[in-house]
């Protein structure tokens, strides 16, 4: 399942303070929209490169990152610097 | 519960037997019923299907934390991008793992590999206590 949501805050000390909530759920639909209207110039560039036995095959690339991408969910990553009071915490939903 | 072992705990309450055969007979029983004792029940509690997730933890003496956790089905996508690699990419890649002690082929890593990775990465654990205070660990879990 691909993820929706994706939290970032940035913190370093008093200085910069940053929230980010980004709704992927909203990105999806816009990228599948982008990728049908790309759709006939990723076939020539496929047909050219399988031509030009170049081995770079655009359709299995972009079949490895959707997955990748939906592998994504449930990832979380904080790091928490106490000298510098910062934290980082990325989490995708 | 089983017929079986009403019938033993029958024969205690009637003394036929004493607590410690009543004990034994019901171990026995156990055992041939295939019952779990805790510890097998924590093994199989930790199957592949339930663990989700590696968890990567480092806990500085500064209280420099870092807390990652990796989605299992992610590491097994990125281990499949290894099969995208062009034949000459993957040549300098083997090239220098080489030169830094590891021989071996990028490109012989199949699907079935990756998945037999991940089923015994699940059993991995590192724990690392570093003299000045310093935790490092890595596991797997739900």
């Amino acid at each position: 399942m691909i993820p929706s949501v994706m939290n970032l805050k940035i913190h370093s000390g008093e200085r910069f303070n940053l929230r980010i909530w980004l709704p992927l759920f909203i990105v999806w639909p816009f990228a599948l929209v982008l990728l049908f209207l790309l759709l006939p110039f990723l076939v020539v560039a496929e047909i050219v490169l399988r031509l030009a036995n170049a081995r770079i095959y655009l359709f299995s690339i972009l079949g490895c990152v959707f997955s990748l991408v939906s592998a994504m969910r449930g990832l979380t990553v904080k790091v928490n610097n106490a000298r510098q009071n910062s934290i980082v915490d990325v989490t995708i939903l | 519960m089983g017929e079986e072992r009403k019938r033993i705990l029958k024969m205690l309450a009637d003394g036929k037997i004493s607590a410690s055969e009543a004990e034994d007979l019901l171990d026995a029983l156990g055992k041939s019923s295939g019952a779990q004792t805790p510890e097998t029940a924590a093994v199989q509690a930790k199957t592949p299907k339930n663990v989700k997730y590696m968890y990567v933890k480092v806990l500085s003496a500064q209280q420099d934390n870092v807390d990652v956790r990796v989605p299992l089905g992610l590491i097994r996508a990125g281990m499949r991008f290894t099969a995208l690699i062009p034949p000459q990419a993957m040549e300098h890649i083997n090239g220098a793992m080489k030169e830094k002690g590891m021989n071996f082929d990028l490109s012989n890593i199949k699907p079935e590999d990756i998945d037999e990775l991940i089923k015994n990465l699940v059993e991995m654990e590192v724990n690392v206590n570093s003299k000045n205070g310093d935790i490092v660990k890595v596991f797997c879990g739900e």
